[in-house]
């Protein structure tokens, strides 16, 4: 019944994007990462043993689909971020934003390392004392993580590299398992449907745009550490 | 497409998953879970790994190894939607066995009820997607896991995430269509892994990006559930 090859880290990452999200993820060089792989087992350096890839960069329309999924993950990571620093909302609305914050911004380094030099800058961002009020917030925060969902699903069918594809599959799967988790806790039923349907570019952003959240539009210079955190 | 030799889970990814359950996060964020030993099976099912434990360099990390891709056809995409299909059988069956013996209560009966009916409903669409020509269903005996509220609840996350890594590892394996309903499940595989894991009172999303699994891993998995004859 089985049928799948098992390749090569080499083989599947063609264009390296997800090697050097590894290094951007561990913020280490590849050497630091492979010393330290060896204390968890050398099997694990032996499994990720490949020749220096090829910088080559990722498609054009990948490339404009990650830019633009990383502007999503600045502002929730931010939304989140700040609702875990000011402290004001009831506990397990406080502990998803410290858990959900974390994630989100676990995806912008890995998305800013699949980006590379391509990555753009954080948007400022005012939340209007959404990150202080339990009912705005959780309110926002369900419409954000099942949107983002939604529009993973679009772009899942949009991408050029399936490296690409794979990242984002990983990452999909965790925006509809925050969505889930703060849909309990506002008492919402966390799986609606049986299908969980996509969602264009154009809704999420006329949401965001809906929001006023965004201040000041992001550059396009990737060279500086972003700046949510507050 | 040669075949793969590995039955299990080879030694190689077991060590790559105990290394990266074992690293400890710089955003430890909540700790609800206690670091511990896992087992293979809890491993695969990625049931008990430590809240924040793996960090975001766990995930595309986690899946590299073990991540099987091949160019997408249509009859790659009938094998995939038949084993995906497998898994369904066991979650719809499990469920549908929890709501006709009608010994779970509150939140737990309600939950059986509502995700039982869409695997109901995953498992249709993927029998039409199939054309009719769907695989023999398992015979299937889940012991006490479906009155025992307790073992419900365990039984309840091993499976999801067990089919949610499974869906994880094919949906980049698929042509476009298919490839949308399998990530339309997918997403709902997640809802319900965050759900049972809020009532279980583990954390919902302990990691940055879900760990996909093999087919190979998905099949392990099955088999230390014992729940397939």
């Amino acid at each position: 019944m089985e049928h799948r090859a098992q390749l090569s880290l080499q083989a599947v990452d063609c264009d390296g994007a997800i090697a050097e999200a590894v290094d951007a993820l561990t913020g280490d060089t590849r050497a630091d990462f492979f010393r330290k792989a060896v204390i968890g087992g050398s099997a694990l350096a032996a499994s990720l043993e490949a020749p220096a890839l090829a910088k080559q960069g990722l498609p054009k329309k990948d490339t404009k689909i990650l830019q633009f999924d990383l502007t999503l993950e600045y502002l929730q990571a931010a939304m989140y971020t700040e609702a875990q620093r000011l402290r004001a909302l009831p506990p397990r609305t406080l502990d998803w934003a410290k858990v959900v914050g974390a994630n989100e911004r676990g995806h912008v380094r890995a998305i800013r390392g699949l980006l590379g030099k391509d990555a753009v800058k954080s948007p400022r961002f005012n939340f209007r004392g959404v990150t202080e009020d339990d009912r705005a917030f959780t309110e926002t925060a369900v419409a954000f993580e099942d949107l983002t969902a939604a529009l993973l699903k679009t772009q899942a069918l949009q991408v050029k590299s399936r490296g690409v594809l794979a990242a984002l599959v990983s990452l999909h799967s965790v925006e509809a398992r925050h969505a889930a988790w703060i849909r309990h806790i506002a008492g919402v039923v966390p799986a609606r449907a049986a299908f969980d349907k996509r969602t264009s570019k154009a809704k999420v952003v006329k949401l965001v745009d809906s929001t006023r959240f965004v201040v000041s539009a992001p550059k396009t210079s990737g060279r500086r550490r972003p700046k949510y955190t507050g | 497409m040669k075949p793969s030799s590995a039955g299990r889970l080879s030694d190689k990814g077991l060590a790559l998953l105990e290394f990266l359950a074992r690293g400890q996060s710089t955003e430890d964020a909540t700790a609800q879970e206690p670091p511990r030993t896992l087992t293979r099976g809890q491993l695969l099912a990625g049931g008990t790994v430590a809240a924040g434990a793996i960090t975001g360099a766990g995930i595309l990390l986690g899946g590299l190894p073990t991540l099987a891709v091949s160019k997408p056809s249509k009859a790659q995409d009938r094998r995939v939607l038949e084993y995906l299909l497998q898994v369904e059988y066991i979650q719809s069956g499990f469920y549908g066995e929890a709501e006709r013996r009608r010994a779970l209560k509150g939140e737990l009966a309600e939950f059986a009820e509502r995700v039982g009916r869409q695997e109901r409903a995953h498992v249709e669409a993927l029998e039409k997607a199939l054309d009719g020509n769907a695989p023999k269903k398992p015979s299937l005996d889940f012991k006490d896991a479906t009155t025992d509220p307790d073992k419900f609840v365990s039984t309840a996350v091993e499976l999801e995430e067990m089919a949610l890594a499974a869906f994880n590892g094919q949906v980049p394996n698929l042509t476009p269509q298919p490839l949308l309903t399998a990530i339309e499940i997918a997403s709902v595989e997640a809802r319900h892994t965050g759900w049972i894991r809020d009532i279980a009172g583990r954390n919902p999303a302990p990691r940055p990006a879900d760990v996909p699994a093999t087919q190979d891993e998905t099949n392990a998995a099955i088999e230390d559930t014992g729940f397939v004859s």
